[in-house]
This record gives C-alpha cells, structure tokens and sequence, in this order.
C-alpha cells in the first residue's frame, strides 16, 4: 500500500473516530431525555470487510452511518442511555484516535525524509 | 460523512451544560421553597417547577444530538386548616404549602451535577482530539 493511501485511511478512520466521539457526547447530552435512544456509529466491520474483499480503495469508499443498536435496557421514561458505556467507549474511541495520529505522524516523518535532499557530511 | 460543524459534539455537550445547570438551579429553588406558605398575587404560593428537556430536531425532523431545558410549573399543593396562621386563607382558613419532597429535589440535584460533569468532560476528550490534529505536522 502506498503512502499517500495509508494516510487517505488512516484520515478517514481519525473522521470516523470524531464522528463516533461526537455521537457519544449526544447520547450524554441527552442522558436525561424522556424517550431518547443511543445512537452509535457503524463502520468498523464494514470497513474490515471491505479491506479483506476489495483491498483500500474498497475500504476508502465505506461510509460511517449511524443507526441506533437498541442494545441496552430502556429507562422506564423511554430513555436507553447507559452513561458509563458512553463514557468508556468515548476514552476508548480516544485512545484509538490518538493511535491513528501517531501512525499519521510516523507516515508524514517518512515522508518528510524521503523529500528532504541528502546533507553532504 | 454525515454533514455538521467541526463543533457539532462540544455544542451537543455544551446544550447539555445548560440544561443540566438550568436542573440544578430549579432544584435548588425547590428546596428553598420548601414549607413556603406565602400567598403571592395569585392567592396560591409557590408552584414547584420542573425541568423537562427534549432533543432538539433539525429541519428535517432528524436529531441534532442537542438537548434543550424547559421549565414547567407544577401546582400542587397539600393544605391544613389552620385560621391563626398568617398565611390562610381568611375566609375558609385553609393553608395552602407547595408539594415539594426535599428528598426528591436534592436526589435531582445530585443526577443533574453528575451529568454535568460526564458532558464537561466529554468536551475536553473532544478539544483534545481537535487539539491533536492541529499538532499533526509538528516536527
């Protein structure tokens, strides 16, 4: 994979990784709204797939959605948001967004040398 | 990508900052309006209010992630017959004392400050994720 498509990925998944982030401060914000349901971002196992059928130029075309997974106990007020699972997936989605710009890092370094000319000495 | 600000998630937390603040502060009113029997200029005394929040929706009817923080006036009342006091009623003698359970409105106080905190933090877990991109291209 060339450089320029590791960064198109790795740029793309740091945009998925705001968007998530942004989607758990909603469902946060609305913790104590009657009837309101968690949201969440899907895009990693399509992604993954995408990324084992068709290779990255497959991968760079899936897009996030968000749907809602209706997976934890709804609130007698019709509400479904656990705080603490926003919380901890929020750190997480943190962390991981910090591992991608590291490697983002790391690519633009190996670029940077790559276009640097050779000092003499 | 779904479209929206690069600030969409500090707003939807920020929303919340307000209307959990707007929480706290009509607990606290409650609870200081515990026991008050005063009539005011509508011949009642003071109505308990309460907060209900609500998504913001966009044109579309879609969810902005926003919450907005209405209040709610609540008159109940408990009332005993007590012609001497002050405060009843001079025809009928009745006292009128706003329903508040300062149990309930200091438990709402305690919800509304934790809440406060998850969204503040919320914020900063995304300025930093801001804040690092900026820094990408530093040596």
């Amino acid at each position: 994979m060339p450089a320029d498509q590791r960064l198109t990925l790795l740029a793309r998944l740091m945009d998925v990784a705001v968007l998530s982030n942004e989607v758990h401060a909603a469902n946060l914000a609305n913790s104590n709204t009657p009837g309101y349901r968690a949201k969440a971002v899907a895009f990693d196992s399509a992604f993954q797939s995408a990324l084992d059928s068709g290779g990255p130029e497959a991968a760079e075309q899936v897009e996030p959605s968000i749907i809602e997974p209706h997976t934890t106990p709804v609130q007698a007020d019709g509400n479904d948001v656990s705080s603490d699972n926003e919380i901890i997936a929020s750190a997480k989605n943190q962390a991981l967004y910090d591992a991608y710009v590291q490697m983002a890092r790391g690519e633009l370094r190996l670029l940077g040398v790559a276009v640097t000319p050779a000092t003499e000495g | 990508m779904p479209d929206g600000g690069l600030f969409r998630g500090v707003d939807a937390s920020a929303s919340a900052l307000n209307a959990e603040e707007l929480r706290m502060n009509v607990a606290a009113e409650n609870l200081a309006h515990a026991g008050d029997t005063h009539r005011l200029a509508n011949g009642l005394p003071y109505a308990r209010q309460r907060v209900h929040f609500q998504t913001v929706l966009d044109d579309q009817g879609n969810s902005t992630g926003q919450v907005a923080a209405h209040i709610i006036s609540s008159p109940r009342y408990t009332q005993r017959i007590d012609p001497t006091h002050p405060d009843a009623d001079p025809a009928t003698g009745i006292v009128k004392e706003p329903d508040i359970d300062p149990v309930l409105e200091l438990t709402d106080l305690m919800v509304a400050s934790k809440a406060f905190d998850a969204n503040s933090n919320a914020v900063h877990g995304l300025m930093h994720m801001h804040e690092t991109a900026l820094h990408l291209s530093d040596p």
